[in-house]
């Protein structure tokens, strides 16, 4: 046995060594990320948190891409640019009611409630927040505005949805459908709340920032939508006069950039976070020609510009204006080429000279206005160069809400309550604008009224993404076809629950 | 003068009664030869000795002094005392003893370090082996026992030469004379060991009879072959569970990179399916598929180092492959061995004392054959006007007249681009590794060195890879043995960035206009792009895709090293202690120019340059504390293991990417637009793992063993489990009442159960765990770029998730008969997994970016049935060999999450955008799913009486398709999918043909898939028709009223019916039979090579081989081969969006030693 004692010392030496080094290596944790206890304690960290809803709502599966398709595709303003619309997006323009497998429809669904669900994590953190009272409480305001804005987009286009208000945190907390009302209920409830908190603006570093006349303006759009046309009033009253259409029309969409020429002339001078902006969403060109198509605003390098130019604009030419928007112009109402390019219009380009535009140049249907049959295009969005080659994303800032907007919203108020000689006033600040200048109306009746603000939404806020919500208002109000033929008929009023919903949340049905 | 060169003929007589106690037998006759070189170095010894009337005794005494030899002999047959005188003045020992020991009648060999001397005449029967000091103590003129004198001969009576005869437990022994005879001194009682390599041991106790025969039997293929089955091998004959095993010559055969591809078709139950250009790692699956959310890659082994990165270890230098299928063999991997283990074991070297060179090269060529028929230019504008209703602008004038660029002769008009010739090219492959081995009783060792280099048949598509490797270890002492392997290879890739997906590359070669030409000088970069508006498409040249665009380079360096020491208490037990270590740092570098290629699509142009440099360093520890016992007590033989593991592994991820304004800048050095992350993970396993193996009598066998793993991926408290697993086997040949029969060689019974874990590392680190996603993400509040940092959690953890464990139960028969030269194999089996880790959808509802959580919820079951067949024969100098294996798998979901019905995928916009497969409990994992079609709509009123084929739109019209009211509800909607069959294989099946004839060697290889069914997503390119771009020529069948009599529906723009939609019209099919390799090779006569060469080379070889010859198939596709183009899904197998095809390679080479 003896001399076997030193190969048992070898043996248990280097074992020895073995399992002393161990055990202790099973506790592995994440190095790369804080952890969700740690963190969302102080009001720069909440911030943050308010940041990433601001994230998701620039991201390609809201703002940046399929928000203003399911609006623009079922608002009766735009029409399809051609074979190369894909069939989700041209089946929300053709069909009453999409599949509930509508990917463009899903990706806002998905979208509306990623902000809210971080909403509620910001809610549910706040109160843990004391380093900067102020500051939290302002977020509060934000979160609360940017909560409501998610919700009304769903309870608009969906009626009964479910409602979370805690962020999720176990793979069974499903919550069945609301009613509406109930909804309807808690984006009042945020919006009030948002009005208390919120500044009235901000300083310029944190422009683009929900403001208390956002949430003022919010709140009679969503007053509106829900038939309350007496508590719209007195919201979009808190508005008036706090904000002013611009001078030219045209600068509510020129952007933030400086366009030249080769030669060093400006061609155009953005006019973003003006006067007549009440919320707007933020988007920069960083010239990359990328996209975020990740749909989800993450990647702290991923672009932050809006794909719109490209969808709507002649290379891709997926979406064209419709024969209805094309005609709802009046002879000369300069609105009408500042949102229509056509067939020999002259185009910025990059060099000095103006281009002349041209059918082939144009990878687009034709449209038909009067009995003109011609290609036509949306200036309204598109950037200020000639871009007939490649791809080019935009930093056009989309506005959510304009001064203009909330015009017509009281009109539309004044006409439902109260006198059309006010709605009258309202309808005429917005024709009297300087670059606009169209003659003013004098509706005689209620519902003459309710049909020139109707025309004057059309051609004031063309694909702007609001005629989707007017038409499912007043189809509500049966005003199809009593004051106007319904531009989309037989259109379903609410979207199908989505498929992703239905197939994994097993108390939607 | 008269001296003996040793040779087999020559067997040395020596002793007689009596003289038994001298020797020692360490070698047989394959020995003697090896050491023919050494003798004479011995004999060259210089001697220098004066000795005057000396007793022979005396003189051998002193020249054993001098010489640094011994002598062996027997004193009764020299004559010992017998005075003699010798003079030697710096002569060589060899001639010395010639003259002294010439005129005593005796003859002298050399046996390593020792002389043997016989008398002449003595030289028929034994002789004396080298003897150990310990016994030579013993009296050389002892005698006692008696003689025993036989005959060996083999199964035709005919003698055996060299056969070994020893007398069991001593250190007697002798060898057959060229008459098969022996002699050997032995006492009744005893037992003589008559043995020679090919014949089965033959153990005879000494009786009264004094002179005996002995017939041997051929020893029966395969019964002594020997299976690694973890932490240490085991008889073949004794293995209970399902272990089939590949040799190295076999995986050879083909030339490829990657020991995967290599295993394609050579073992029942494993099915490998490539997946992709030439290079590209295949799918590999060991019974079928376990998992829905995770790959169900099987675990790789390289002796004894769980590993990745395969590809970039040489296949030349494998020994061979054992494939540990059932639970009962692949348990003793526990917690990594769901599916399956792979164990590769690299090669040694021999203890023969002789060095092997080898040298093993080849080169060849590959090409793919295979294309499509599309468009051209003419047909081209036929379609344009059939689906748009109008021409291309680009081929109407004046562009139609235009040049293809400036100063060009060639017009649009006149353009005729066939892209898929443009796309691919002749590949070129070639390898070459050399060899070096050798050893002896102390050392051995295995050296090579390799490189391989093929270029692809798509552009940019290539592989090179240089490695090296030593392989050795020693014997310290007899105790001690200390070995290590060092693997270092160098694999550089150059890879088609686009070359997954949905638009992919060679989707874009479909896609492409023939109007089109591919390059255009005048462009930056010269390629040329498509205009959409006036080519009415927007496809991306993809060949400047694949090289201007979009090439990347993946160059890989690994180190696999491992040491251990092995320390042998006693011939039963050992300890050894290994520590590994396996480093693969990995630079993935992709430079995008800035280019413009005069088109007008996304991605006709960029103004600046992005670099992406994502580097991988990946270093894994490994230390193995194993201690074997290995005894027989009679009957009854035991072996057991216990092993401590811990096996680490710390990544650390590198990610950099920006922008430059000039394509003179490589590198991120003041780039713009940075981008860098680091990312750091980290696991370790720790292991108990404890092995026994019984048999009584080598009759009946029993195995048992378990491991309980700790694995740092899981929550706390969830970390451990323990895997257990038993089997049992009865070898029914070795019982009496089976010698009657004489047909049967081997007949085994075998059955197991197991139990396994998937291989928690592919969740990630701890996949449990959330973490807040801090700065992911900017809000570019007041447009300022970095303004807005956003924070959010990503999704939902699971603090109860746990190990995935699948119960695995496996019956086996293997059946020799007519000496083995006919094999089967049968398998059986049934595996279950209950608490199967899926990645459940989450409802978008609860908002969370990362929308599925891992949940143990799922439920599966794989069964299957396995056979393998062989049979060798021989006709005189023609010898054959066939083998064939056979693999059943069925395959069902049984369970999903609670609130998931099903899981879908597949959906993509491009291919009509909806899913493809469907998961749902009852059918086999990701089954496909979609409409069924009844014909085409022949006129209006079919249109209007049938159920409207898409809810609210009138855009249905004749020339449409019929779709089927599986609900009847008069709208054909989601409800009226069905399931349309699955990607699984009904059966595979490979059959191998080897034949030799004189110099001349055969070998083909079949392999096939039989039942299984295959999206042909790429038809949905060539003739779907839902957006406008260069299709197949089937569009031209279209249907129109004035060409009723097709099943191609019309062309349409948009397809406002869906007669693209994911239906039966794009399932096909998808079994094949493809002639894998087929070579011929040729060996030049050893002895006519020995002579040209003078003995330099030792062997020759050449060959000629191809691959991919002949497929048989009905499938449309480029390739029935279908794997997974959908690098983010794992439920989206058999769907073809257009995979490379199987490119047809031809090779020749040759193998050679030295």
């Amino acid at each position: 046995m003896k001399k076997h004692i030193y190969k048992l010392m070898i043996t248990v030496l280097l074992i020895f060594i073995s399992i002393l080094s161990c055990n202790k290596k099973l506790d592995v944790l994440d190095k790369n990320n804080p952890t969700t206890e740690s963190y969302f304690k102080t009001a720069a960290e909440l911030q943050n948190g308010v940041n990433s809803i601001y994230s998701i709502l620039r991201g390609g599966g809201l703002v940046a891409r399929e928000w203003f398709f399911t609006h623009d595709m079922r608002g009766g303003e735009c029409a399809s640019g051609g074979a190369q619309l894909e069939a989700p997006r041209a089946e929300l323009l053709k069909q009453p009611m999409p599949a509930p497998s509508n990917s463009v429809m899903s990706s806002v669904w998905t979208g509306t409630y990623e902000m809210i669900n971080r909403a509620n994590l910001v809610l549910n953190k706040a109160p843990g927040v004391t380093d900067n009272a102020s500051l939290r409480d302002r977020l509060v305001g934000e979160t609360k505005f940017l909560r409501a804005w998610a919700y009304f987009e769903l309870v608009a286009q969906w009626g009964d949805v479910p409602v979370y208000t805690e962020p999720v945190n176990s793979a069974t907390g499903f919550k069945g459908k609301s009613p509406a009302a109930d909804v309807y209920a808690l984006i009042i409830a945020d919006l009030t709340d948002a009005v208390a908190k919120l500044p009235a603006s901000y300083s310029p570093a944190d422009n683009g920032r929900a403001t208390k006349g956002a949430a003022d303006a919010m709140l009679g759009k969503v007053q509106m939508q829900k038939g309350d046309y007496a508590a719209a009033k007195a919201a979009l009253l808190q508005v008036y006069g706090k904000y002013a259409l611009v001078d030219n029309y045209q600068w509510n969409f020129d952007g933030d950039i400086v366009a030249e020429d080769g030669n060093g002339t400006v061609l155009t001078v953005g006019h973003e976070f003006n006067a007549e902006s009440i919320f707007e969403i933020v988007f920069v060109d960083r010239k990359d020609n990328n996209f975020n198509w990740g749909y989800n605003g993450e990647g702290s390098t991923s672009p932050l510009a809006s794909v719109r130019c490209q969808e709507y604009g002649i290379t891709w030419g997926n979406v064209i204006p419709s024969d209805h928007l094309l005609n709802e112009f009046e002879p000369n109402d300069p609105r009408y080429k500042f949102t229509i390019y056509e067939e020999g219009d002259q185009i910025l380009t990059q060099t000095a000279t103006p281009k002349t535009l041209v059918a082939a140049d144009m990878n687009i249907a034709t449209s038909i206005k009067g009995a003109v049959v011609m290609k036509r295009f949306f200036r309204k969005y598109n950037i200020y160069d000639y871009l007939n080659s490649g791809f080019h994303t935009s930093g056009l800032n989309q506005r959510i809400i304009r001064y203009a907007d909330v015009l017509l919203l009281l009109a539309e108020c004044e006409a439902e309550t109260g006198t059309v000689a006010q709605a009258t006033s309202y309808i005429n600040e917005v024709r009297k604008r300087p670059s606009v200048n169209m003659p003013l109306v004098a509706p005689a009746n209620k519902n003459d009224a309710l049909k020139a603000i109707m025309h004057e939404r059309t051609v004031e806020l063309g694909a702007e993404e609001v005629s989707s919500f007017d038409l499912l208002r007043w189809r509500k109000k049966g005003y199809f076809p009593s004051i106007i033929a319904d531009p989309v008929p037989n259109q379903a009023a609410l979207f199908p629950i989505p498929a992703s919903e239905t197939s994994t949340n097993p108390l939607v049905k | 003068m008269k001296k003996f060169k040793f040779s087999s003929q020559l067997i040395y007589r020596f002793m007689r009664i009596g003289l038994m106690p001298l020797m020692l037998i360490t070698a047989f006759t394959g020995t003697l030869y090896a050491n023919h070189v050494k003798g004479q170095e011995v004999l060259n010894r210089k001697i220098s000795l004066v000795a005057e009337q000396k007793e022979v005794k005396a003189i051998l005494s002193q020249l054993s002094k001098i010489a640094d030899i011994k002598f062996v002999y027997s004193a009764q047959r020299i004559p010992c005392r017998q005075k003699v005188s010798l003079r030697a003045r710096d002569e060589s020992l060899g001639s010395v003893l010639d003259g002294f020991l010439e005129p005593l009648d005796i003859l002298y060999y050399v046996s390593g370090e020792q002389i043997v001397l016989m008398r002449k005449g003595d030289d028929n029967g034994e002789f004396i082996l080298p003897v150990k000091e310990s016994d030579k103590a013993v009296n050389p003129e002892f005698s006692a026992a008696k003689v025993i004198t036989g005959k060996v001969t083999n199964e035709a009576g005919d003698p055996l030469v060299g056969v070994s005869v020893i007398v069991k437990g001593t250190a007697r022994g002798t060898t057959t004379n060229a008459a098969g005879v022996f002699s050997i001194s032995a006492e009744p009682g005893e037992t003589l060991d008559i043995s020679i390599i090919g014949y089965k041991l033959n153990s005879i106790k000494i009786g009264d009879a004094s002179t005996l025969s002995i017939q041997l039997q051929p020893e029966i293929a395969g019964l002594n072959e020997i299976v690694v089955v973890g932490y240490g091998t085991q008889k073949r004959t004794l293995v209970t569970g399902a272990v089939s095993s590949v040799s190295g010559k076999t995986l050879n055969e083909i030339p490829v990179i990657s020991i995967s591809q290599a295993l394609q078709g050579r073992v029942p139950g494993v099915q490998v399916t490539s997946n992709g250009s030439p290079g590209t790692d295949p799918i590999v699956r060991i019974r079928g598929i376990s998992s829905i959310t995770y790959a169900s890659n099987p675990l790789f082994i390289v002796d004894g180092f769980p590993t990745g990165n395969l590809a970039t270890i040489d296949t030349k230098d494998i020994e061979s492959v054992d494939v540990l299928k059932d639970a009962s063999a692949a348990a003793i991997y526990g917690s990594r061995a769901t599916n399956g283990v792979i164990m590769i074991t690299t090669k040694k070297g021999r203890r023969d004392s002789k060095m092997r060179v080898s040298l093993d090269s080849y080169f060849g060529t590959q090409n793919i054959t295979k294309r499509l028929d599309l468009l051209n230019t003419d047909q081209f504008k036929q379609y344009a006007i059939a689906y748009r209703g109008s021409q291309v602008p680009r081929l109407l004038p004046p562009y139609i007249d235009q040049p293809v660029n400036t100063g060009a002769a060639q017009t649009y008009g006149q353009t005729n681009t066939n892209w898929q010739d443009a796309y691919f090219k002749k590949g070129s492959m070639t390898g070459h590794n050399i060899g070096l081995s050798g050893g002896n009783d102390i050392s051995r060792f295995y050296a090579s060195a390799g490189f391989t280099d093929q270029k692809g048949t798509t552009p940019t598509v290539a592989y090179r890879r240089y490695n090296f490797r030593i392989n050795s270890d020693h014997n310290i002492g007899k105790i001690f043995t200390f070995g290590e392997n060092l693997y270092a290879a160098y694999g550089d890739q150059a890879y088609d960035n686009n070359e997954t997906g949905s638009r992919s590359n060679l989707v874009n070669v479909i896609r492409m206009m023939p109007h089109m030409p591919v390059y255009d000088p005048t462009s930056n970069g010269g390629f040329r792009g498509v205009n959409s508006t006036l080519d009415g498409g927007d496809p991306t040249n993809p060949l400047e895709d694949a090289i201007l665009k979009n090439p990347g380079r993946r160059t890989t360096a690994k180190i696999l090293g491992t040491a251990f020491l092995e320390i042998n208490f006693t011939k039963w037990l050992k300890f050894r202690s290994t520590f590994g270590v396996d480093y693969a740092n990995a630079l993935d570098y992709r430079f995008s120019p800035i280019f413009n290629d005069n088109g007008a699509i996304a991605g006709s142009s960029a103004t600046l340059a992005t670099i992406t440099n994502n580097r991988n360093v990946s270093t894994v520890l490994l230390y193995t504390e194993q201690l074997s016992f290995d005894r027989t007590f009679g009957n009854h033989h035991v072996n057991a293991i216990a092993v401590y593991e811990q096996q680490s592994q710390n990544t650390r991820q590198e990610n950099a990417s920006g922008n430059q304004a000039s394509n003179d800048l490589k590198t991120l050095n003041n780039a713009s637009n940075i981008s860098a992350q680091t990312l750091l993970g980290e696991n370790t396993l720790l292991s108990y793992v404890g092995r026994v193996n019984y048999d009584f009598k080598g009759r009946y066998l029993l195995s048992g063993a378990i491991r309980r793993d700790g694995l740092s991926v899981w929550a706390p408290g969830k970390k451990w489990a323990t895997f257990p697993s038993g089997s049992i086997g009865w070898r029914i040949d070795q019982e009496q009442f089976m010698s009657q029969i004489k047909g049967i060689s081997e007949l085994k019974l075998r059955a197991g159960y197991g139990v396994t874990g998937l291989n928690g590392t592919v969740l990630g680190n701890t996949p449990w765990l959330v973490s807040v996603n801090a700065n992911s993400a900017y809000y570019p509040f007041n447009n300022a770029t970095s303004a807005g940092a956003s924070s959010s959690i990503p999704g939902l953890g699971n603090q109860d998730l746990n190990w995935e464990k699948t119960k695995q139960f496996n019956i086996g028969l293997d059946l020799g008969l007519l000496r083995n030269k006919f094999t089967v194999s049968l398998e059986y089996y049934q595996r279950k997994t209950d608490n199967l880790i899926l990645s459940v959808p989450l409802p978008p509802s609860f908002g969370y970016i990362n929308t599925t959580v891992p949940q143990n919820v799922a439920s599966m079951q794989n069964n299957g049935f396995e056979a393998q067949l062989g049979y060798s024969g021989k006709a005189g100098e023609f010898k054959w060999n066939a083998s064939a294996n056979l693999s059943i798998i069925t395959n069902q979901v049984t369970r999903l999450a609670d609130g998931v019905t099903n899981i879908e995928a597949g959906t993509d916009a491009d291919y009509g955008n909806n899913s493809i497969t469907n998961t749902a409990v009852g059918q086999a994992v990701q089954s496909f799913y979609g409409w069924q079609t009844e014909g085409i709509f022949q006129n209006a009123a079919e249109v209007a009486s049938h159920a409207t084929q898409v809810a609210g739109v009138a855009g249905t019209a004749a020339g449409d398709l019929k779709f089927k009211d599986i609900d009847k509800n008069g709208v054909i909607d989601n409800k009226d999918r069905v399931f349309l069959g699955s990607f699984i294989p009904k059966f595979t099946y490979a059959f191998n043909l080897g034949a030799n004839y004189k110099n001349f060697d055969l070998g083909v290889f079949f392999q096939g898939v039989s039942g299984n069914k295959i999206y042909n997503a790429t038809r949905v390119i060539t003739e779907g028709m839902i957006r406008f771009f260069n299709s197949g020529t089937q569009v031209l069948d279209a249907w129109t009223p004035a060409h009723t009599n097709t099943n191609i529906p019309r062309a349409i723009l948009s397809d406002p019916n869906g007669n693209a939609r994911t239906s039966n019209r794009f399932i096909e099919d998808g079994s094949y039979l493809r002639m894998k390799n087929i070579m011929l090779g040729y060996t030049i006569p050893g002895a006519s090579l020995q002579k040209m060469t003078k003995g330099v080379v030792k062997s020759f070889r050449i060959y000629l081989s191809a691959q991919n010859l002949v497929t048989f198939t009905n499938y449309t596709g480029y390739d029935p081969e279908v794997g997974n183009r959908t690098p983010s899904s794992n439920l989206t197998n058999g769907i073809d969006f257009a995979v490379y095809p199987q490119p047809k390679a031809f090779q020749a080479g040759i193998q050679a030693t030295f």
